[in-house]
């Protein structure tokens, strides 16, 4: 699943446009849209509506970790150009002082920036930075529930020196978002790409239901019959678990002592 | 290469920083506080990491110079070891790094001169002791050599220390500042192998390993002294075969008298280090085999591992004297 956490509709407009996302039912206080595998949630403005927004939409989801996070939106730059698109390589909160760091492990269709997320439209443009209002929020929150390597943010530049921000108009907003669909759809891509090489490793053995159907495992048990099953599978794809031989087998102490032998009794290959 | 480098702010002026800058000049540069923001924060994965590390250029305040286990050694009781770097460039499954580090960048530490005074100190604590620094454990010492140039800086440093040995420990073929200097009598160049067959399935990244005995074979040549490490020994059904292939191999090639020492060490991690990895790679076989815990130490269970252990050992000293011999002796 993709989380979009976007502040502002003129911003998300695009996304959901270009997905064919719908708005849900029963998502307040913030307005969430889904389709295809997709998430998105309009914040507000500022880093505080952002992390909310991405906690909010974490728990909305069913929790799920590992899932890929997006804050997309517009932002200020000193020398860059209106519509430039930037993806974030830091993410630094005016007010602490603290930075995040996404490590960029994909191959970027983009140039990558330092974001600085600062308190109030920022008008003097002193740093080379891309100021926004946001990302801080919703990265330090994002974080919590999700591998870096699947966090990014995109801002495009709406504002510099020559340009201030009082010019951004929602119109404006919609159309720099629009122009770089391609360039968010290409990143996402190849985020998923990675995040699916973490979902076999997270999911559960095939047989692990019908063992905990059958007998009494404690916890610790549980977490044991996991790891037994699942490096039997490791070690033999195609091997018949669920044998008559097994389910004969009176306690769960056995079947775990079993699987054990199991395991040390196979051909050991590369 | 390298697509992303982090640099420690103090230290982005450092004359190795700046070098290392323009050998990567299209390389996203980003400026960091202390490279623990980057290097080893929580909800990172090391899996994915490993497909683009970055390099991150740091500054190392304390603890240049860390004991070394009991048990590990090449025939001296005084044994340290010293990391200029974290994390390694090649990808072998079975490395104790994966599950120690949350981060698979590389970390690369330029203040050469604050490890150099460290290592001093410890040799002057002792004098007329031999002291053993070991240089490849929390990386390899020459992979990086290009980009590090940590030869060039400390095989000068230790010529003039006595009573040292340094080994350099790699898989690496980047031996051409050694080749291009005369050798010194105080530093063992030891090569890690595996058989060819793991290798090729475990070793991702690495030269293979008849690269690795040409450039051994280079070294010899040029009078460097020379180290053959088999660890970690790694089993399954056809291990006699491929270890008796590998050592026909190694010892067709390599003279007894270029030996320093040959060394060897069962497959082991310490049992936080196997869960960290195990949920790294679940799909990986060598994790999911015949393996138990013992002593904090998770390793292949104790018939398998003596077996492998003896059988490896008989086979070694067929070839080589006792007393160059040092098997792990955790």
């Amino acid at each position: 699943m993709i989380h979009f956490v976007v502040a502002l509709l003129p911003e998300a407009q695009p996304l959901i446009d270009y997905y064919h996302l719908k708005a849900l039912p029963n998502s307040e206080p913030f307005k969430v849209y889904e389709g295809d595998g997709k998430r998105l949630i309009i914040s507000g403005i500022g880093k505080t509506q952002a992390a909310s927004a991405a906690a909010f939409l974490h728990v909305f989801s069913g929790g799920l970790r590992n899932q890929i996070w997006m804050n997309v939106g517009v932002a200020g730059h000193s020398e860059r150009n209106l519509g430039d698109g930037i993806l974030a390589h830091k993410v630094t909160d005016q007010v602490s002082g603290k930075s995040w760091y996404p490590p960029i492990v994909i191959e970027t269709p983009c140039p990558t920036e330092s974001v600085l997320t600062v308190e109030r439209p920022e008008t003097r443009y002193q740093g080379s930075w891309v100021y926004e209002m946001e990302a801080a929020g919703f990265y330090s929150t994002a974080v919590r529930f999700s591998t870096a390597e699947l966090i990014h943010c995109f801002k495009v530049i709406s504002d510099n020196p020559k340009s201030s921000t009082k010019k951004v108009s929602p119109a404006l907003a919609k159309r720099l978002i629009r122009n770089h669909l391609q360039t968010i759809d290409i990143i996402l891509k190849r985020t998923t790409k990675l995040a699916e090489e973490l979902i076999p490793l997270e999911a559960a053995p095939v047989e692990f239901q019908k063992f905990l159907g059958h007998w009494h495992f404690t916890v610790s048990e549980q977490h044991r019959l996991r790891r037994l099953l699942k490096r039997i599978e490791t070690l033999m794809p195609k091997a018949v678990i669920w044998s008559d031989e097994v389910q004969g087998l009176k306690k769960a102490k056995d079947v775990l002592e079993f699987l054990e032998e199991k395991i040390n009794s196979l051909l050991v290959t590369l | 290469m390298i697509d992303s480098i982090y640099i420690e702010e103090e230290i982005q002026n450092h004359p190795r920083v700046l070098e290392v800058c323009e050998r990567f000049p299209k390389s996203r540069r980003i400026l960091c506080g202390r490279y623990g923001e980057v290097f080893n924060r929580k909800a990172q994965n090391f899996r994915l990491q490993k497909y683009r590390p970055a390099l991150i250029l740091a500054k190392k305040f304390d603890h240049f110079v860390l004991d070394v286990p009991k048990g590990y050694g090449i025939g001296s009781d005084r044994n340290f070891y010293f990391s200029h770097m974290l994390n390694c460039i090649y990808d072998c499954r079975y490395c104790f790094l994966q599950g120690m580090y949350r981060s698979a960048h590389l970390v690369f530490f330029v203040n050469y001169e604050d490890f150099q005074a460290a290592i001093e100190k410890k040799t002057n604590e002792a004098p007329g002791i031999e002291t053993h620094f070991f240089s490849g454990y929390d990386c390899d010492s020459l992979a990086l050599e290009p980009v590090t140039r940590f030869t060039e800086s400390f095989l000068p440093f230790f010529a003039q220390l006595p009573n040292t040995q340094l080994e350099l420990r790699t898989k690496s073929i980047q031996v051409k500042s050694l080749l291009n200097r005369e050798p010194i009598k105080n530093c063992v160049v030891a090569f890690s192998f595996t058989p060819a067959e793991v290798a090729a399935v475990l070793e991702d990244k690495t030269p293979s390993v008849e690269r690795r005995l040409k450039t051994m074979v280079q070294l010899q040549e040029r009078g460097w002294k020379l180290g053959l490490r088999f660890d970690p020994l790694i089993y399954h059904e056809q291990y006699k075969e491929q270890y008796e292939q590998l050592f026909q191999d190694v010892f067709r090639k390599i003279q007894i008298p270029s030996l320093h020492s040959v060394s060897l060490g069962p497959f082991r991690l310490p049992k936080e280090g196997y869960e960290n990895v195990y949920k790294l790679y679940p799909d990986q076989k060598l994790f999911a085999g015949p393996l138990e815990e013992r002593n904090g130490m998770v390793s292949y269970v104790r018939g398998i591992e003596e077996e492998m252990v003896s059988f490896v050992t008989k086979k070694l000293l067929q070839r080589i004297p006792k007393n160059i011999f040092f098997p792990c002796a955790i």
